[in-house]
């Protein structure tokens, strides 16, 4: 054929798919009018339509495996050593698995393991040798025992206990072992697992196929392949190298063996915790959503295990590539309790607290040992406390960011709050000898506070989390006798609470200050004004919006009636912004600017609070679509804050993620980019990474992926920023529905065309209802949605 | 070693600097680093999980660049080259393979549910690797564009923006002719292609 004449047929093919199917066969007589041989050529080729599919998989996989990894299979029949093979029982990575027996003696069949050819690096050999004296050293009825090992034409092979047995999640489901007895077998897994870390014997290759069940219900464990001699008080370290360099299964593992952070038995500890996981749950900890290897690998290390009791309760699709499927709740608990329900109920609390501890992302946060964990399992099945439960407050939030920066800049933060507070309350005190003691009395109080936490007492650093849980504690008994400064340094609490991103907490802490502080002054008092609007800040950011205007307004009404106008900027604000969510943009625009005006003739130029402002201005132009407007706003609002806080801060971060909306929705892609990830950086290392602004400011750069092409990133930044928000703000919540608009944007990139209509719909049906139709949110929804369905017409149209 | 490792390093940095020819002579150095994934990967185990192209192409961009910074188009050129590095391996192997089999003296191996790697989907049984690459071959003779959007979407397993990015043109562009190519494949591979028979 001549490159014309397919460049020929090639554009009648690529017109026949624009044209209506009714129109197709009339329009191809038309356009090969005297020619039907040119007729008959594209008529050959359109006949493959229904086979395009074929070439959208991808080539197997397998022989790519076989050109970079050649394995030569030894056959039955042939004599390794003194043993006869005789058939294979099945293949891993490093090898081979055959059934044989010794020559002349039938009647003791064992499994011998051949190393894959072609695989044997060093490596590979140390590491068998390593599991030949491991083995031989571990004599322990749930652990399969090593007999013998070799060397037979330079392959390298061992010799186990035959076992006839299922894989233990076969089992489990094949004999639809309740959640008590899945937890007493796994019990005895634990027993040996302890037996072999008593002996410092590492497995770190702990999964299902490698934990048999034999046919008289007795586990045992196989293949200690990698582990490693541990010797006493030392942890055993990785080699040099990458971690993907060492054998392991990515599914187990735990974040520790991927970092190739030294490892532990805290590292076996963890892969059991993912075992137990997934024979309660049916489901993986961290893989909920991961859909390839690496984007699980990044799961493992940065994402939180859903709790088991909500997790069964969910729907799911699991699994890689082509065995990607859904997991429906019923089918979960079929096999395990009467229904998803009862499961759920029977996860709930206890169970919940021994797998999130055995999961932590932290060794140190995990239990001890694996005899800890099967202690506590223990205590479960005898229904009394479990240990997990104790302190659960202070870890959960304080896993990730024991090491991080972060603590050291927020504990400046809340310090200098309470700091603060003290030197106000002391300077309003300080008048009159009962005021001193007052006084006196509160800066004892603080120092006791601190001195709780110190180090040395609790073992390990104090947390600002944990120092304000012990100061809330604390301040239910002492400083009764002066109630109001406790009402006020309760408030305190809460605002730190608040910063610190515990909505839940912060509210009801400033509840609690409130009602104590009305019950004290009575009436109007500037205190209570200020802390109905810092309950108006929480309901606010909880997206309880209602809420949030009716505390507004209070606060407003009695500022106004105490007369005290300069300090009406900050509660006019909150309005303001309330009024914005409801899309009363021009009520909000004239606050903003009368308050711009008035703070730059009260503060000059430059003072912090104007930046503040200015970036609450430019959000109502940014929602008009107003970006020329927006933009130079931001940009003296970043210099303003750069002046005072300098670039690590925060507020800087905002705002550098504001500049990055704004040029993102310009179509200035890289300076958009550019933006996000400086803001990204700032705001991960200062806030952590469940912070509320972190999570939207993820779901605004996985957005700009999407149109990128970089869809893998994206799905990690979106399955991030979606667990969680979700676990930040309730259902009905705007920013999640803009989020979940995005998701399903990114949903019907990569084809998933259902869920992703459910996103789109469901975003955009919120935010209308929430934010009003004329909002920037709402009408990119709309705009999705819109694309979205414009698109799945054209290819009901194309299938015809 | 020590050698290998320089050569990669200054081809890379050649590469980024803006030399797009460093990054072909850079192809035969990294086959190795392949052959140490492609194991590492099977001694992972993972269930499920598929040793492709484009899973070993990943795993290789992160390692070599990983924590370079290297622009967006760099990225996709280097995707690019590598899915004609893949065709390759994957076209060799199969010739090899086919040569061996006309001896008759090789064992042919399957991979089983044992090692739970999964087949290709149902489409794939049916593509024979070295036919594919021949009419590939003739494809680009008359439409080299075309038959480089397949190599990219078929060995690369590069997304249509991808691939659009690489190309330097629309992803309409890309998606057109990725879907005209394959109708033209598949008429080659089946009663087309047929009929030429085999000269390998």
């Amino acid at each position: 054929m001549t490159p014309e004449r397919w460049q020929q047929i090639k554009s009648l093919l690529d017109a026949w798919d624009d044209i209506a199917p009714e129109e197709r066969a009339s329009w191809l007589d038309q356009a090969c009018k005297g020619d039907p041989e040119l007729r008959a050529e594209v008529e050959s080729y359109l006949a493959y339509e229904d086979d395009l599919e074929a070439l959208e998989t991808p080539p197997s996989p397998e022989p790519l495996i076989e050109a970079l990894a050649p394995f030569d299979e030894a056959e039955a029949g042939q004599l390794i050593g003194p043993y006869r093979l005789e058939r294979l029982l099945g293949r891993g990575g490093m090898g081979a698995v055959y059934l044989a027996h010794r020559e002349a003696e039938f009647e003791q069949r064992v499994a011998l393991k051949l190393v894959r050819s072609g695989f044997e690096s060093p490596d590979t050999l140390e590491r068998f040798h390593n599991e030949r004296q491991i083995l031989a050293n571990l004599e322990h009825p749930n652990i399969a025992r090593l007999l013998d090992g070799g060397t037979s034409e330079g392959r390298s092979y061992f010799v186990m206990e035959l076992i006839d047995g299922q894989p233990i999640d076969a089992y489990c489901e094949a004999h639809r072992l309740t959640v008590r007895d899945r937890i007493r077998l796994f019990l005895r897994l634990c027993d040996a697992l302890a037996f072999a870390h008593r002996n410092l014997v590492l497995h770190l290759d702990l999964k299902p196929s490698n934990i048999l069940i034999t046919q008289d219900g007795i586990p045992k464990l196989l293949d200690f392949g990698i582990g490693k001699l541990l010797r006493r008080g030392r942890e055993t370290r990785q080699e040099e190298g990458t971690a993907t360099s060492r054998p392991m299964t990515l599914t187990y593992a735990s974040p520790e063996q991927l970092d190739g952070a030294p490892l532990s038995t805290s590292s076996d500890l963890y892969s059991l915790g993912v075992l137990l996981y997934e024979l309660l749950t049916g489901r993986l900890p961290c893989g909920a959503y991961a859909e390839s290897q690496p984007a699980l690998a990044y799961a493992i290390c940065h994402q939180q295990p859903v709790k088991p009791s909500t997790a069964v309760r969910r729907f799911e699709t699991i699994g890689f590539a082509e065995n990607r499927k859904e997991l429906r709740p019923a089918d979960v608990a079929q096999t395990r309790e009467r229904s998803p329900a009862a499961l759920a109920r029977r996860l709930r609390g206890d169970l919940d607290a021994i797998l999130l501890r055995t999961l932590n992302k932290d060794p140190d946060q995990r239990y001890a040992s694996v005899e800890q964990l099967a202690l506590d399992l223990r205590r479960y099945l005898d229904e009394l406390p479990v240990d997990a439960r104790r302190g659960s407050l202070a870890y959960r939030t304080f896993k990730y960011v024991r090491r991080n920066r972060w603590r050291l800049s927020v504990a400046a933060g809340v310090l200098g709050l309470i700091f603060a507070f003290t030197v106000a309350l002391s300077n309003q005190l300080r008048h009159t000898e009962r005021q001193r003691q007052r006084s006196a009395r509160l800066s004892e109080f603080l120092v006791d506070l601190f001195r709780a936490a110190e180090p040395d007492r609790a073992g390990r650093e104090p947390s600002v989390r944990g120092l304000v849980d012990i100061g809330r504690q604390r301040l239910e008994t002492e400083l009764t006798e002066e109630p109001e400064t406790r009402a006020l340094l309760l408030g305190t609490l809460g605002k730190v609470y608040y910063r610190l991103g515990h909505f839940e907490d912060a509210k009801q802490t400033q509840q609690a200050a409130l009602d104590a502080l009305q019950r004290e002054l009575g009436g109007d008092h500037i205190d209570i004004a200020k802390m109905l609007n810092d309950l108006s800040a929480i309901a606010f950011d909880q997206g309880d919006y209602r809420q949030a205007e009716a505390y507004s307004r209070q606060s407003i009404a009695m500022r106004e009636r105490l007369k005290g106008d300069e300090v009406l900027t900050p509660p006019r604000n909150n309005l303001a912004a309330i009024l914005m969510l409801r899309g009363k943009l021009e009520e909000a625009e004239a606050i903003y600017r009368d308050t711009i005006t008035l703070r730059r003739a009260a503060l000059g130029d430059r003072h912090l609070k104007i930046a503040i402002t200015q970036r609450n201005l430019a959000t109502v132009h940014t929602l008009r679509g107003e970006f020329e407007a927006a933009e130079p706003l931001l940009q003296e609002s970043l210099d303003i804050r750069i002046e005072h806080l300098g670039r690590e801060s925060a507020s800087v971060s905002k705002v550098l993620a504001a500049l990055g909306r704004v040029a993102h929705a310009r179509g200035e892609l890289d300076v958009a980019e550019r933006y996000f990830l400086e803001s990204l950086e700032i705001g991960r290392r200062l806030l952590g990474h469940h912070h509320l602004s972190v999570a939207i400011l993820e779901g605004d750069f996985a957005r700009l992926l999407v149109e990128r092409g970089e869809l893998s990133t994206a799905s990690v930044l979106f399955d991030r920023a979606l667990s969680a928000l979700t676990a930040i703000k309730p259902e009905g919540d705007w920013t999640r529905a803009d989020l979940e608009s995005a998701y399903g944007g990114y949903l019907a990139a990569v084809g998933r065309l259902e869920e992703a209509e459910v996103c789109l719909r469901e975003g955009a049906r919120v935010l209308e209802a929430v934010r009003g139709p004329d909002v920037l949110y709402t009408r990119q929804a709309k705009q999705r949605l819109e694309a979205f369905e414009l698109r799945g017409q054209e290819s009901e149209a194309g299938d015809e | 070693m020590g050698d290998r490792k320089t050569d990669v390093t200054r081809l890379l940095d050649a590469w980024s600097g803006g030399d797009p020819a460093a990054l072909d002579q850079l192809v035969p150095l990294v086959v190795g680093d392949l052959r140490k994934m492609a194991r590492a990967q099977l001694a992972r185990e993972t269930p499920g999980h598929t040793l492709q192209p484009t899973g070993l192409v990943n795993e290789l961009y992160l390692k070599l660049i990983g924590k370079r910074s290297v622009q967006w188009q760099s990225r996709t050129q280097f995707f690019a080259t590598m899915s004609q590095l893949m065709r390759r391996i994957l076209v060799d192997h199969a010739r090899r393979r086919a040569a061996l089999k006309k001896g008759g003296d090789a064992v042919r191996v399957t991979f089983d549910r044992a090692l739970d790697v999964p087949g290709g989907g149902p489409g794939d049984a049916g593509i024979d690797i070295v036919a594919l690459d021949e009419a590939l071959e003739r494809l680009a003779e008359m439409d080299p564009r075309q038959a480089r959007v397949v190599e990219l979407r078929y060995f690369g397993g590069l997304t249509l923006q991808e691939a659009a990015t690489s190309l330097d043109v629309s992803t309409m562009t890309v998606k057109r002719e990725w879907r005209t190519a394959r109708l033209w494949l598949l008429h080659e591979l089946g009663g087309g292609g047929a009929a030429q028979g085999h000269d390998a």
